[in-house]
């Protein structure tokens, strides 16, 4: 009966001493959040910078002469 | 911001499947992969129309709603994108998509059918502008040149626009007011609603 008590005891603890273990910063999964690499040219300012370019060209390329 | 947009004029459109084999050409596309095709509607019956489509670029892009692995992204100027890295070739976004726009290498069975492909809006993808990495993985990147892309600017009768949605709106006005008839802006309300 001792031995089976300290058994239970041990293992109690083992599964405290575990539970501890693992890493810190675990990775939630966010759906629908894009997970790829960062495409610089897909911020606000790239965006607003090839603005002005692309609107002159829309403009020279598809009005009828 | 500019919201970047296509638009065919169903009038003008005269079939020559030029922005196909352009965007082939210049893309480096593989045999078996169109990101652009040209639809015939009332094939050989009175009032038959071709209509170049592609990847339309939608507002609420449906592809991206059903991506298991959340590999696309929407530029600010509302290009849609995607990670050929993360893709796993599913095909969710094919069945999604209601232009068809999505394309894989390999007509095989789920996993091996390899990655997605579609059209860019020649606007590369998430790797270094200019780089081989995105020239083989997604094809020249135009925008980041100030060019649009390359299937409209060479279209002949300049049936296929692209660009700012309020300059491509503002021309088919124009040439739907100066010729009459009814504004046919196919695929607009499916890819755009209520922003179309």
């Amino acid at each position: 009966m001792p031995i089976k008590s300290s058994v239970a005891l041990a293992s109690v603890l083992g599964m405290f001493l575990l539970s501890g273990c693992g890493a810190p910063d675990v990775t939630m999964y966010e759906p629908g959040v894009y997970k790829g690499k960062q495409d610089a040219a897909a911020s606000e300012e790239a965006a607003a910078a090839r603005e002005g370019p692309l609107r002159e060209r829309a403009q020279t390329s598809f009005t009828d002469r | 911001m500019a919201r970047m947009k296509f638009l065919c004029d169903a009038e003008r459109c005269i079939e020559c499947q030029a922005c196909v084999t352009a965007c082939k050409n210049e893309h480096e596309v593989p045999w078996g992969v169109n990101r652009r095709r040209v639809i015939v509607m009332n094939d050989g019956r009175p009032g038959e129309k071709s209509v170049s489509v592609a990847c339309m670029h939608c507002t609420d892009a449906p592809c991206a709603a059903v991506c298991p692995v959340d590999c696309f992204y929407t530029t600010a100027d509302g290009i849609v994108l995607h990670d050929k890295d993360l893709c796993i070739g599913c095909g969710y976004c094919f069945y999604a998509c209601p232009f068809g726009a999505p394309q894989y290498p390999q007509q095989t069975a789920f996993g091996v059918r390899g990655k997605m492909d579609k059209c860019t809006f020649c606007a590369g993808g998430p790797e270094e502008a200019h780089s081989r990495a995105e020239l083989t993985k997604y094809g020249t990147n135009r925008v980041e040149e100030g060019k649009l892309p390359l299937c409209a600017e060479m279209c002949s009768t300049k049936a296929l626009l692209a660009g700012d949605g309020d300059i491509v709106a503002d021309i088919f006005r124009k040439r739907v007011m100066t010729r009459g008839g009814r504004p046919q802006t196919w695929g607009w309300q499916a890819a755009y609603g209520q922003d179309a």
